[in-house]
């Protein structure tokens, strides 16, 4: 390695920690010192003494101006180096103590390389000063404190030495240093090739996955298929999803492997992202006999910013491991917020009575590709990375995730997440406070005592939770007493069990207070008109909208699907290499109503543009000849006002770090990633398409893609 | 409400594990970690290794403080919702914290609250705790308990080994000079709670295990004097191996009945850093 300026600028450089500050400090202390023997040599008349000392201070002066306005850190460099040859010098012409030169040698190199922060250095010269000196007082002690000129010589030529060993030392340990930085430059570099090979490799399988479950989709859409068919094409399509579900860890592993996982913070809605949560943990629970239950505190601000599609995923992650490992009992999902200068904290914690982590297999947990108890949950599938990727998405979003478990009894995972708050409005408000609630269940019907006891407090906290009066009874006899008191009760709230057991009495009542029946969602009974249904799990946000009044959201016949629109005067064009794709989005986008060209080429889709308007284009990104976003700068640069203002959304399979900002900043309005997750690409129809042409509501027939 | 003779309450920083707390129902008061961009409470919202994951990779600070006054009176007044019983509340030494401070004040609106200064942390004001509630639950009146706790006060031995002095360099407990030597000779201090203070009570040298085993010979010193019911061994950013072998090296010297192994609070790590250790327990 070639070397650059003087010996300390060199050190400097290898052992690569010296800041400016120590240099800076370092030097005055010399320029203090400089003065303070100037005045020791005026007071002992050595007049031309005090004039180098003198001078040499103000030389020192002078560099350590010019590198304050230059910020040229070699004048202090040279200072130093300056100091250290005169008092060098120093020693040799004007020698012994009378200039206290022994005490500059001893003191000012090991000082200046700790000072320097070349700590290793500074001991061992600070050491062999020492030596030196022992070796050099006792033949200095026979000569009667006088000194010859061999010692005169020597001192000086031993100190030396030692300082170049010194010199050396340090830098052995700066070569050392810079190994290390090489070898874990290196091994960062392995790493992120890795990542982007397996970004590479999520998205080229992204892309044929868009055709094999789109085209299941379509053929799921087919009205007289058989039952045989329609299992089969549905297990692919299922086992699509899961593949799809295990490329996108992948992908979000790659991204936070690379340093490249970006938030998307937006304002998002609390019990919306509930809704979802819990309607996908229903569904994933199905077939298994244990209890999903919910403690969500009402006071949490409805609207908050942040990345609400990676909070979600952090908490389907857990949910999903919950209910993965849980076989008895049942799984607490509780979501709080706690107010603070800066919004709030939201915390998540998922709790089960599964089968528990062993406490030395804690810490590797949220390792990548780790499944701990392997052996015991070999039935379980899983790639592993779900729980270090959530780990990292709550890091990134300035939370924590931990978790406590007990093995054989059950654990608990918490995340916490800190949210700016974009509306105070809580997550749910009664409308009126004037109201009695009664509750009857029988907490003993549980056959697990997670169960039991995780009920009984639930319910127990429900009423404080609301802020209104709320009383418990655990039989009928009880109920039937409490009804009887003379209280004004408003609502009554039983389980379905409970509800069937005294079906008469309960329809009967059901004209004189508002009474609504907790039940599943499955084996749902029917109920006497008037009697409200509230699907589990059980929690404050339906109780709360049971006693506003208002419609509940959890309903068997729509499960939380999304409303959809129809545009039949919308023309809008897509553009995509790849035929199987193209058959896709057709069959996609063909209940919208929309008169939809394909193109399979940018050229073919500029004269298509040319010859035709269209409200909205959809351009695929990697294309053969002309990518997407070669087509889509030719078309607003074609002469029109509409060519540059026409709606064009990247659709493409990238969905990498920073592919939305790059497809921004190229001139598209928006960015759907494939394959199409048909919420979004609506979300983005919505956007894009003029408002008049979207003329009616009406329920979807699909899901997701 | 309960029936309780004495409630028992204390802070987070007690480090009881949530087996003990959930055996003796006592209800626990948080501090706040404060971090360079946010504020979590500690053990509900942020552990240990959350906090030291935090601070490891870059150098990033954390800060730790005890709730404010109005939320101490909050914590009392559902405590005196839930009882009428005498409450005990005992706090994180007085020279060490403010929290003795902040609780007494609170305290001063409600009747028969008596704050306690543990005059330790930790484990140390574990024990004291734990002393406390098993007298409370075996029907101990409020006077005796306060005068029991005062007795073993000096006997408890609250100690901590640190493995580095980055956190409290950082924390500005010690100076930079010092903390250089101590990185330069791989120098570990031991640092000792006595009368309500916190003071360095030595110092040990080398690897982890090396310093270990200094430390626990240099804690577990005059046998006879120890009280051989249980121990509290908190550790910090430890691995279970570690913590594991600490346990054998523990058993070896002092037969214990019970060793109770629990991480530390996220406030006691912020100040102690990674890879510090304590070894908790009453003298004769």
């Amino acid at each position: 390695m070639k070397r650059q300026g003087n010996l300390l600028y060199t050190l400097k450089r290898e052992a690569g920690e010296v800041d400016n500050s120590a240099l800076n400090n370092f030097c005055q202390v010399f320029v203090l010192v400089g003065c303070f023997m100037s005045m020791v040599n005026l007071s002992a008349h050595s007049f031309r003494m005090a004039a180098i000392t003198g001078g040499i201070a103000l030389f020192m002066i002078w560099n350590l101006l010019i590198m304050h306005i230059w910020k040229k850190e070699r004048f202090v460099i040279l200072n130093i180096a300056t100091f250290m040859m005169v008092i060098m010098l120093y020693f040799v012409v004007n020698g012994g103590e009378q200039g206290f030169s022994s005490v500059w040698l001893f003191l000012v190199p090991p000082a200046g390389m700790y000072f320097l922060n070349l700590y290793y250095g500074g001991l061992f010269s600070l050491s062999l000063g020492i030596m030196t000196a022992i070796y050099m007082w006792t033949p200095l002690h026979e000569l009667g404190y006088e000194y010859t000129s061999t010692y005169l010589i020597r001192f000086p030529l031993v100190y030396l030495a030692e300082t170049i060993m010194c010199t050396v030392i340090q830098y052995r340990i700066g070569c050392y240093r810079r190994e290390q930085q090489e070898l874990l430059k290196s091994a960062e570099e392995a790493n992120r090739a890795k990542s982007d090979f397996l970004a590479n490799m999520s998205h080229e399988i992204r892309t044929p996955m868009n055709a094999i479950m789109g085209m299941c989709e379509l053929v799921l859409n087919e009205p007289d298929l058989s039952e045989d068919v329609r299992d089969n094409c549905n297990n692919i399509y299922l086992s699509g999803r899961n593949l799809l579900g295990i490329i996108n860890d992948l992908l979000d592993f790659s991204k936070i492997e690379s340093g490249k996982m970006d938030l998307v913070c937006d304002t998002y809605q609390v019990s919306s992202m509930l809704n979802d949560i819990i309607n996908m943990a229903m569904a994933r629970k199905e077939g298994k006999d244990i209890e999903l239950m919910v403690d969500c505190d009402p006071t949490i601000p409805d609207k908050l910013y942040g990345d609400e599609i990676r909070i979600r995923q952090i908490i389907v992650n857990l949910l999903t491991n919950a209910i993965k490992f849980t076989h008895t009992g049942g799984v607490l999902f509780q979501i709080t917020a706690r107010k603070e200068s800066y919004g709030v904290n939201l915390a998540v914690t998922v709790r089960d009575s599964g089968i528990g982590i062993k406490e030395k297999n804690l810490e590797k947990i949220f390792r990548s590709f780790s499944q701990v108890d392997t052996k015991k949950n070999r039935s379980i599938e899983g790639t592993g990375l779900g729980l270090a990727i959530s780990k990292q998405l709550a890091r990134k979003m300035g939370g924590v995730l931990h978790v406590e478990s007990e093995y054989g009894k059950g654990t608990a995972f918490t995340v916490v997440i800190p949210q700016k708050v974009m509306s105070q409005k809580p997550l749910i408000e009664l409308k009126k406070k004037e109201q009695d609630v009664l509750c009857y269940i029988r907490f003993q019907k549980f056959a697990h005592s997670f169960v039991t006891e995780t009920y009984r407090k639930l319910m127990e906290n429900i009423g404080d939770r609301l802020e209104v009066p709320y009383r418990i009874c655990q039989t009928f006899a009880e109920t039937k007493r409490e009804l009887s008191s003379g209280r004004k009760y408003t609502h009554l709230f039983l389980a379905r069990e409970e509800y069937l057991e005294e079906k008469a009495f309960f329809d009967q009542l059901s004209e004189q207070i508002c009474i609504a029946v907790v039940q599943d969602r499955k084996d749902h009974v029917e109920l006497k008109e008037g009697i409200r249904n509230v699907y589990k799990p059980f929690y404050a946000l339906p109780i709360g909208n049971v006693i506003n009044g208002e419609k509940l959201s959890f309903h068997p016949g729509n499960k939380g699907k999304a409303k959809r629109f129809t545009a039949p005067g919308a023309k809008i064009l897509v553009v995509d290499d790849n035929v199987m794709n193209l058959k896709v989005a057709l069959g996609l986008l063909k209940p919208y109503g929309m008169t939809i060209m394909t193109a399979d080429s940018g050229p073919k889709a500029i004269e298509m543009v040319k010859n035709q308007d269209y409200h909205l284009i959809l351009m695929d990104h990697m294309m053969p000849g002309m990518d997407g976003v070669e087509a889509l700068h030719i078309i607003r640069e074609l002469p029109g006002e509409y060519f540059k203002q026409v709606p064009i959304v990247a659709l493409t399979a990238n969905a990498v770090s920073g592919a939305r900002e790059m497809f921004l900043s190229e001139g598209f309005q928006d960015f759907v990633t494939k394959p199409i997750e048909m919420n979004a690409m609506e979300r983005s129809l919505r956007q894009w398409l003029p408002s008049e042409l979207i003329c009616r509501e009406t329920k979807d027939t699909g899901g997701d893609l | 409400m309960t029936r309780d003779t004495v409630r028992i309450t204390t802070d987070c920083v007690c480090d009881l594990t949530s087996e003990l707390k959930r055996r003796y129902h006592i209800p626990i008061m948080y501090y706040y970690v404060q971090t360079e961009e946010v504020r979590f409470q500690d053990v509900r919202e942020m552990t240990s290794d959350d906090l030291i994951e935090y601070m490891e990779p870059d150098g990033k600070k954390a800060y730790s403080s005890c709730a404010p006054e109005e939320e101490y009176r909050e914590f009392f007044e559902s405590q005196r919702k839930k009882t009428d019983a005498p409450i005990i509340h005992i706090c994180m030494a007085q020279h060490v914290s403010d929290a003795f401070k902040t609780a007494k004040e609170a305290a001063r609106q409600f009747e028969e609250i008596y704050v306690v200064d543990s005059g330790h942390l930790s484990g140390g004001m574990g024990i004291m705790v734990l002393t406390a509630a098993d007298m409370a639950k075996r029907g101990a009146s409020c006077e005796v308990i306060l005068d029991e706790l005062e007795r073993i006060k000096g006997k408890v031995s609250t100690s901590f080994i640190v493995e580095s002095v980055e956190c409290l360099y950082r924390n500005g407990k010690i100076g930079k000079h010092i903390a250089r030597l101590c990185s330069l000779f791989s120098l570990h201090p031991i640092l000792n709670l006595s009368d309500s203070h916190m003071k360095p009570a030595g110092v040990c040298i080398g690897s982890q295990r090396r310093f270990a085993r200094a430390y626990l010979r240099w804690v577990l010193r005059k046998k006879d004097e120890i009280v051989p019911d249980v121990v509290f061994l908190i550790t910090a950013g430890c691995s279970y191996e570690f913590q594991q072998l600490l346990k054998e090296e523990i058993r070896k010297r002092v037969p214990f009945k019970t060793i109770v192994v629990n991480k530390a609070s996220a406030t006691i790590s912020c100040n102690c850093g990674p890879g510090a250790f304590g070894v908790l327990f009453l003298r004769k």
